[in-house]
């Protein structure tokens, strides 16, 4: 064991493989900034480069980049709104209107500590749960992956604001978008008006981008002015990030629970990084002293989903190293990568290859630290982004969102269906229905649909009785009545 | 916003009327969770109608209502003239992006809506430049993305 750790990790510092994680850190920041190139393309278009290269350096050069491109999508989501990869979403929710208060660095600060160390985190736990991984991944079936997501939506309640009527239809309505395409059981397409181009549904980067950027982009056309309005008082971007980094040591213990938080739901395959960051805002929301600050600037909402984000990617490597099953498209890609390499991952590998998956985990772990040093001495700069005027940003980020929509697979009906929905996401903004319980049910309606299926088929309407499915309804109805209750002792106390 | 939020619940009363009807005809087991869905929201909009419709009835909210529609500050047609001139650039990009494709279309919006809002040379020849060598060299060249060249050039 010693003696592969020691061979695993110590490949890290040959000059060769160091320079090789190094480029591939610096290309995968740059996916993750461009809206619509996510892990996955990344590792697509870095495949063909890696053919003949020593394993160890071909392995590097794809998890090193993979490991950091969820951190550069956080720096435009907090910027700009413009959500780089899909669990960016939830980071723009506190990290823009933070930057509208002229504390961008603070919430970049606090994006690239957060995301950084959850990545380092996650790692960590990795290393250790591989002896015991495969009995943890293997009690997962399609019940518990039901009863996740039905966890995720109760965070609904927690993430509306203002009108409960409004929060319901902007739940449902998300729900719906989510259903347009082939049903997963039947194969029968539903809402697509005959289109072939719907067959295969409505994307995730193309639905925020209309969300959240495109609405808050014609608002920047409207006013003509810069995100950070005239007058606004802010302090130098270095000074304000160090600031953000002591907020993840103020909220360590939220940093913390979101980071398991994150491992968890990457261990389980098929739920994936935009659950995850999704459950983790709405946890930091149901036990926030301050929850009423939420969606207008608590630093909170950027820690929390950024720490599980990260924090993910450890956990989805288990499934991918121990089985060989894949829980998401850039895992699959990688499983790909190890079969051209030569190597077969499944039970086997950790026994004939384990200096190789200590050889991961070192490079999880570096890419993560050098992400944050190369971001800290870049960021300050993209700060002045906010300052320029609204009339030359706003075409930047229309030709921008275009962009994303298009190269998240290549296909212009995602840039037409972006605008119309973004229609949507901008008569949702000026009327006060919530925009993020949209994306939620957006996001988690489909995999409900799919998992709910599957259950029935495989263990019939009594899919619920399972031990571990048990434990997860009892612990949704904990996280959903925690906070009524404690509000409702709360009073009673001081009548 | 009241016009507009009962205008807006009219809309997504119809639009539901409509996926319900679509959605009978599915199979069983592709309308369960639609069926679901579209029926909780639309008792959602029509308690949102009914609650709306409750408010105006009453005649000390009306009172209400109308005084503070006159506090409250109305757009001005300078805002609203915005509004529509923002709309416009958007639907001219899509078609100017349907017809020239990405290369051409992106730098020349970019262009184009710089100038328009009285901006100087040097602002608008950098930010096209930036967004040509976005578009071509990172996107086309180093990433190899086959952008779509447009219907004319097709």
């Amino acid at each position: 064991m010693i003696d592969s750790i020691i061979q695993g990790v110590g490949v890290l510092f040959q000059p060769m493989m160091m320079l090789g994680m190094f480029l591939s850190v610096v290309a995968g920041l740059v996916f993750g900034v461009l809206p619509g190139l996510t892990s996955a393309t990344f590792m697509a278009i870095l495949i063909p480069f890696t053919w003949g290269l020593d394993p160890f350096l071909a392995l590097m050069v794809l998890v090193g980049g993979y490991a950091v491109c969820t951190t550069g999508g956080g720096i435009t989501a907090i910027l700009i709104n413009v959500p780089g990869t899909g669990p960016s979403a939830a980071t723009l929710l506190d990290g823009f209107p933070l930057t509208q208060q002229g504390k961008a660095g603070r919430a970049l600060g606090a994006m690239l500590v957060a995301s950084g160390m959850g990545g380092i985190e996650g790692t960590i736990v990795l290393a250790f749960l591989i002896p015991i991984v495969i009995p943890i991944v293997m009690a997962f079936g399609s019940p518990e992956c039901f009863f996740l997501i039905v966890m995720g939506l109760s965070f609904i309640a927690a993430l509306g604001e203002g009108s409960k009527i409004k929060g319901g239809i902007s739940a449902l309505l998300g729900l719906l978008v989510a259903f347009v395409g082939y049903h997963p059981g039947t194969a029968f397409a539903r809402y697509t008006f005959g289109n072939v181009f719907f067959f295969d549904g409505i994307k995730i980067i193309p639905c925020a981008l209309a969300m959240f950027a495109v609405p808050e982009m014609i608002n920047l056309m409207i006013s003509g002015s810069a995100i950070v309005k005239e007058g606004t008082v802010s302090r130098a971007p270095v000074a304000d990030m160090w600031e953000g980094a002591k907020d993840v040591f103020r909220h360590w213990w939220l940093h913390i629970r979101c980071v398991v938080l994150g491992v968890f739901l990457g261990i389980v395959p098929g739920v994936g990084g935009d659950v995850a960051c999704w459950m983790a805002y709405g946890h930091a929301k149901t036990t926030s002293k301050h929850p009423e600050t939420f969606g207008q600037g608590n630093i909170e909402g950027v820690i929390a989903p950024e720490s599980a984000t990260n924090g993910k990617e450890g956990g989805a490597m288990l499934p991918t190293l121990a089985l060989g099953i894949p829980g998401s498209s850039a895992m699959a890609i990688l499983l790909g990568a190890f079969l051209i390499i030569g190597i077969q991952p499944g039970p086997t590998f950790l026994v004939e290859h384990l200096d190789l998956a200590w050889t991961i985990v070192g490079t999880l772990v570096f890419a993560n630290l050098l992400g944050i040093v190369i971001c800290w001495f870049t960021v300050p700069m993209l700060v002045k982004i906010t300052r320029v005027r609204g009339h030359i940003l706003a075409p930047f980020i229309l030709c921008i969102t275009a962009l994303g929509a298009y190269s998240y697979r290549n296909s212009l009906g995602d840039v037409f269906v972006m605008f119309a929905l973004a229609l949507l996401g901008w008569t949702m903004r000026q009327l006060g229905y919530s925009r993020p319980v949209f994306f939620l049910g957006y996001v988690l309606g489909g995999l409900a649909e799919q998992y709910f299926g599957i259950s029935v088929m495989a263990h019939g309407w009594k899919f619920f009785l399972t031990p571990l499915s048990l434990v997860i309804i009892a612990l949704t109805i904990v996280s959903i009545s925690i906070q009524p209750l404690m509000e409702y002792f709360k009073r009673g106390k001081s009548s | 916003m009241k016009k507009k939020d009962f205008l807006f619940y009219i809309i997504l009363f119809i639009g539901l009327a409509v996926a319900f009807i679509t959605t009978l005809g599915y199979p069983p087991r592709a309308r369960l969770f639609p069926i679901i869905v579209i029926s909780l929201c639309g008792i959602f909009v029509l308690w949102g109608l009914v609650k709306m419709l409750i408010a105006r009835n009453k005649a000390s909210s009306l009172k209400e209502n109308r005084q503070k529609d006159e506090k409250a500050p109305k757009p001005g047609e300078g805002h609203q003239r915005q509004f529509f001139f923002a709309f416009a650039w958007i639907g001219a990009f899509v078609l100017l992006l349907w017809l020239v494709g990405f290369v051409i279309s992106l730098p020349l919006v970019v262009f184009a809506y710089i100038k328009t809002h009285e901006e100087g040379w040097r602002w608008a020849i950098i930010s096209t430049t930036i967004m040509f060598l976005l578009v071509y060299v990172v996107f086309a060249m180093l990433l190899k993305i086959p952008l779509y060249e447009g219907l004319l050039f097709q």
